[in-house]
């Protein structure tokens, strides 16, 4: 017999799921910005609300991707020769032409591979009319940010069972989440990183020059090498 | 019209079946089974370590960015990402601190300390992160491979555990899917 099961799961809110009391929302993000350099992703996260993120990252066969693109840029070149110059979207076909041949040459020349990305935040709150303010602030932070989100309503359930560590995806919230990337768009959307020092069990030192936040190491915990000396500044820093 | 979409989604459907929403078939020492459309897999998870940058160079960002495509590029298995933003709990952080000695309880200098500590950090609402990797497989051969690539990672300077034994797995699960405070 399992033990983690919560007591209940109540579905019948399309703008949240309550389990056991709490109410869970699922945002899923649609679009990152054009150019993302190291780090933004990441801080680009509010970092005072409780979240859960789940990034799913599936590897896709180069070869098929390399015929269909070839395809697409075929169909959108014979495209663009037919159609008026005057219609709205000509410059559209273009720049889609453009960045498909672009990525057809990182594949082909920078031996680039192409990842299907999808990522999935649950935010939760005891409080019903919280949770609604909570995921807009966090939809609005992200979109300045230049990160699209969309909000799973009618399909929390399925959202909220995606953000659990069981890497694996309901087919119902795939296609509208979903991202093409190259190798060198998922490195920079490298999450395992931190800007804060702060081990449980340490001891107040101070504040970081940095972002002055609090600077509390433990300095016996096995992650630092030596638990004799302790520097926390190059020398001839401030 | 609204309502009429509205009620279609929740018609009769008050309380979801909790054995039917998680495909999960057991939890052993080693990983999660779960099995989904007649495919049984195992859930395997690693907890990260995260390195601290508090001054980024491009010298850093060149070389995080070179091995973390080197780890992208060998693996070869759909993996997940996981990151939950905790709170600090301060109480739990006091307690920590509490020092038998009642001389030293006693202390002025200690009280202040204890004092100035306490409104600092309730000033401060401390966040930090916790990531883990999760790999679904379908065959323990591929596990070697995949262990020696996910240990790779610690070249950037992050370091890896994998989370073994039932009863962690089953307290990591039950946090999680009960959407429990993420407190530390």
């Amino acid at each position: 017999m399992l033990n983690f099961y919560p007591a209940y799961i109540d579905n019948t809110n399309f703008r949240y799921i309550n389990i056991d009391g709490k109410y869970v929302t699922t945002i899923c993000i649609v679009n990152y910005p054009k150019k993302m350099n190291f780090m933004q992703f990441m801080n680009s996260m509010p970092k005072d609300i409780q979240f859960d993120m789940s990034i799913f990252v599936q590897k896709q066969d180069t070869i098929k991707v390399l015929k269909e693109l070839t395809y697409n840029i075929s169909n959108s070149k014979a495209e663009i020769n037919t159609i008026n110059n005057n219609q709205i979207d000509v410059d559209i076909l273009g720049k889609l032409t453009s960045d498909a041949k672009k990525l057809r040459y990182e594949i082909q020349i920078n031996n680039e591979q192409v990842y299907h990305t999808y990522t999935y935040i649950s935010i939760k709150s005891d409080n019903e009319n919280d949770i609604i303010y909570s995921t807009k602030k966090f939809r609005s932070i992200l979109y300045s940010k230049m990160l699209i989100s969309n909000v799973l309503n009618f399909r929390h359930l399925q959202g909220y069972l995606s953000t659990l560590p069981f890497n694996t995806l309901d087919e119902s919230i795939t296609k509208t989440c979903c991202t093409n990337m190259t190798t060198s768009n998922v490195a920079n959307i490298f999450p395992f990183y931190t800007d804060t020092v702060f081990d449980i069990k340490g001891v107040i030192f101070g504040y970081t020059n940095h972002n002055k936040k609090i600077c509390n190491i433990d300095i016996f915990s096995n992650k630092y090498t030596n638990s004799n000396i302790c520097i926390f500044g190059s020398s001839d820093s401030n | 019209m609204f309502n009429q979409i509205k009620n279609q989604f929740t018609k009769n459907n008050i309380y979801e079946d909790i054995y039917k929403v998680y495909d999960v078939v057991d939890i052993n020492d080693n990983c999660i089974l779960t099995k989904k459309n007649n495919v049984l897999k195992q859930i395997h998870i690693y907890k990260v370590e995260p390195i601290t940058i508090l001054n980024i160079t491009e010298s850093i960002t060149a070389n995080i960015i070179t091995l973390y495509t080197e780890f992208l590029r060998s693996m070869n298995y759909d993996f997940q990402i996981y990151i939950e933003n905790c709170q600090v709990n301060i109480n739990n952080y006091f307690e920590n601190i509490i020092i038998d000695d009642e001389n030293i309880n006693k202390n002025k200098l200690a009280k202040i300390y204890k004092s100035e500590l306490e409104t600092s950090l309730n000033e401060n609402n401390i966040y930090i992160c916790n990531y883990y990797i999760v790999i679904a497989i379908e065959e323990e051969n591929d596990l070697n491979d995949i262990n020696k690539n996910i240990y790779s990672l610690s070249k950037i300077g992050v370091s890896i555990e994998k989370l073994q034994g039932k009863e962690k797995l089953d307290n990591f699960l039950y946090s999680k899917s009960n959407k429990v405070d993420n407190i530390c």
